[in-house]
């Protein structure tokens, strides 16, 4: 299928962006399989050692286009990260694909064992704080789902997060275990394969995977800057596109083997092919990336909201909040429409969805994609204040905080 | 590079303490792996009167560091995989008792464009203003840069010595396959070169890969 026949970009050659890990597959399955090709690009993908680099290397043009972590378009076009360029989206890369995991020791300590309730492992770690006991947990970015979902099942446990009892830390996903390892953190929240390979080297307990806290949570997604989205439309169609008949092959599960061999020789990973294997599909396979694909790789404005209501919950914004009309900026919905109308992909019939509404209809067709909380609430696209309500907020100052 | 060498004091020492309030020397804490380009970007920042209070590698604990040197300013070099953690503490304001801003929410874009094509970025502490911070970041980024040239150079010599020498194997090749003299080879290796639009270094490099290919000897 020629992709790009329907688009003429205004710029061929693009460079994008990537980090090291099992879910950069897409993009590097779109350059492997000459998707990018057929779209009329010439795609010359960039490894980035971080998330802070690639941002500012796609804020200030050194990037066309880059892999980011979901709630990174957000913090950006909100100004929350310092930088303050606004980014987009057109598509969901991934799903899920990381888990929590604790220290042995601690995890001993705790009584969590694998494969407990992750609310009853979250209750543990709130009577352990409750009787005086201190954890350091790390994440891998300010704004990442990891950072979030890793509160959001602390909380889950009545676990006081103003308190000084959990201290978080960021660190690079490839330095996790040895961190753990050494004592200096107890646990973490990452992307595969580091839990596997800390339960693996017999370190740490799986605790849980992030898709049982947020089922249908979304993790990476293609980010390109609002400025270029709009000098590039149809090149932005065009690379959504490319991307989008990668997503639709690896949803296929034949592709796993080559597609793990092409991690090997990229030298994505230096990990044993075991661990790839196992975090993609083998028994161990907690955590294994779901890649998007069809309507849960369409960017909708809820998810980007649940992401901005978390800057609000955790104090990394201050400030009054335009959610409507942040995540009305952030996705760029139409790009995504035409790139699949393009390719006869299924179509969204709308731009949000009731969060945690369980099996929710997104498609023109009827389809319907699944998003569940844990914790068993929603997050009513029409009434984002009682999200934060629900979470202890005074409604005055939840009301005020949202300002459309 | 460790956190022993913290307190690399420049010419602002022999100041008493009221005329360096007033100088523009800034503490600085670097974080680069890369000990020549340490060095190289601590002299300049001593040359220009500021403190280099600390120099740091990636696997060390920079919040603690942070924490205990109190910088003005921390340079790090762009590729450095600890830029998330100090990103992190731009965000997580609370665990830090002064607190770090990404440089760049107020700063003139064409310095921080400049900055990320030399990879360098910095963090300031909350309330430093730009006019301080900017000739920090212009003798950063002109460090950076000259690093950059002197590893291309390098990179480049060696380059050139090694088509030079493939040039020679390959017309050496030719001279004894197609019986041609020298001058005639090398202009042979120079048109397919530019039929193919690659220098003649590779042009030579592919013909060798390719006689080698031809040489080895089949499957029993």
């Amino acid at each position: 299928m020629k992709a790009g026949l329907r688009f003429k970009p205004e710029s061929g050659q693009l460079t994008v962006g990537y980090m090291p890990l099992l879910d950069s597959a897409p993009l590097l399955w779109a350059a492997h399989r000459g998707y990018f090709h057929d779209a009329g690009l010439s795609v010359n993908l960039v490894r980035e050692v971080s998330w802070a680099s690639l941002r500012d290397r796609l804020a200030y043009g050194a990037l066309d286009a880059a892999q980011c972590l979901a709630p990174m378009p957000v913090a950006a076009s909100l100004g929350a990260d310092g930088v303050g360029v606004p980014i987009v989206t057109g598509l969901c890369l991934s799903h899920g694909g990381s888990a929590i995991t604790l220290s042995r020791s601690i995890a001993h300590r705790l009584g969590i064992t694998p494969g407990m309730n992750p609310v009853e492992s979250a209750r543990a770690v709130g009577r352990f704080v409750q009787t005086g006991g201190r954890l350091r947990l790390a994440h891998v970015f300010a704004f990442s789902m990891h950072h979030y979902l890793l509160r959001d099942w602390l909380a889950l446990g009545g676990v006081d997060l103003d308190s000084e009892a959990i201290e978080f830390r960021v660190a690079p996903p490839p330095q996790m275990v040895r961190l753990l390892e050494s004592g200096a953190v107890d646990g973490f929240c990452v992307g595969e394969p580091w839990n596997t390979a800390a339960m693996r080297g017999n370190l740490g307990v799986i605790v849980t995977p992030t898709s049982a806290i947020w089922e249908g949570n979304v993790d990476k997604v293609l980010g390109v800057t609002q400025e270029w989205a709009t000098t590039h439309p149809q090149t932005h169609r065009a690379l959504i596109a490319a991307v989008m008949l990668a997503l639709r092959d690896l949803a296929t599960r034949d592709v796993v083997r080559e597609m793990t061999g092409l991690l090997l020789k990229r030298k994505v990973l230096s990990v044993p092919e075991a661990w790839i294997d196992a975090a993609f599909h083998g028994p161990d396979a907690i955590s294994p990336p779901r890649f998007a694909h069809g309507l849960t790789a369409f960017p909708r404005r809820s998810q980007m909201m649940w992401c901005a209501l978390q800057m609000l919950r955790w104090r990394q914004w201050a400030k009054p909040l335009p959610l409507a009309a942040l995540s009305a900026q952030v996705c760029d919905g139409a790009a995504f429409a035409d790139a699949a109308a393009a390719l006869h992909f299924p179509l969204p019939a709308y731009d949000t969805v009731r969060e945690g509404g369980g099996e929710v209809e997104l498609g023109l067709d009827g389809t319907t994609i699944e998003s569940r909380f844990i914790s068993g609430d929603q997050l009513d696209p029409e009434n984002p204040a009682a999200y934060l309500t629900a979470r202890g907020w005074l409604p005055d100052a939840a009301q005020a905080v949202i300002t459309g | 590079m460790s956190i022993c060498n913290e307190r690399v004091r420049g010419n602002t020492q022999s100041r008493t303490p009221a005329a360096r309030r007033q100088a523009v020397s800034l503490r600085v804490m670097l974080v680069d792996d890369d000990d020549a380009r340490t060095a190289f970007v601590t002299q300049a920042l001593l040359a220009t009167g500021n403190d280099v209070v600390a120099r740091l590698s990636s696997t060390e604990d920079l919040l603690a560091a942070v924490r205990r040197v109190q910088p003005d300013v921390v340079l790090v070099d762009m590729d450095n995989p600890a830029r998330d953690v100090l990103d992190n503490c731009a965000a997580v304001t609370q665990q830090v008792p002064r607190p770090i801003v990404f440089f760049a929410r107020n700063s003139d874009p064409d310095t921080i464009a400049a900055a990320v094509r030399a990879g360098v970025t910095a963090y300031i502490v909350d309330g430093l203003s730009e006019p301080r911070l900017k000739p920090i970041l212009d003798v950063a980024i002109a460090r950076f840069r000259e690093h950059q040239k002197l590893r291309d150079e390098l990179e480049e010599m060696r380059t050139r010595l090694a088509d030079r020498r493939d040039v020679e194997r390959a017309k050496a090749m030719l001279g004894k396959l197609r019986k041609l003299d020298e001058a005639a080879a090398y202009a042979l290796l120079r048109r397919s070169a530019m039929a193919r639009r690659i220098t003649i270094g590779e042009a030579a490099r592919t013909m060798l890969a390719a006689a080698e290919l031809f040489d080895t000897p089949g499957e029993p």
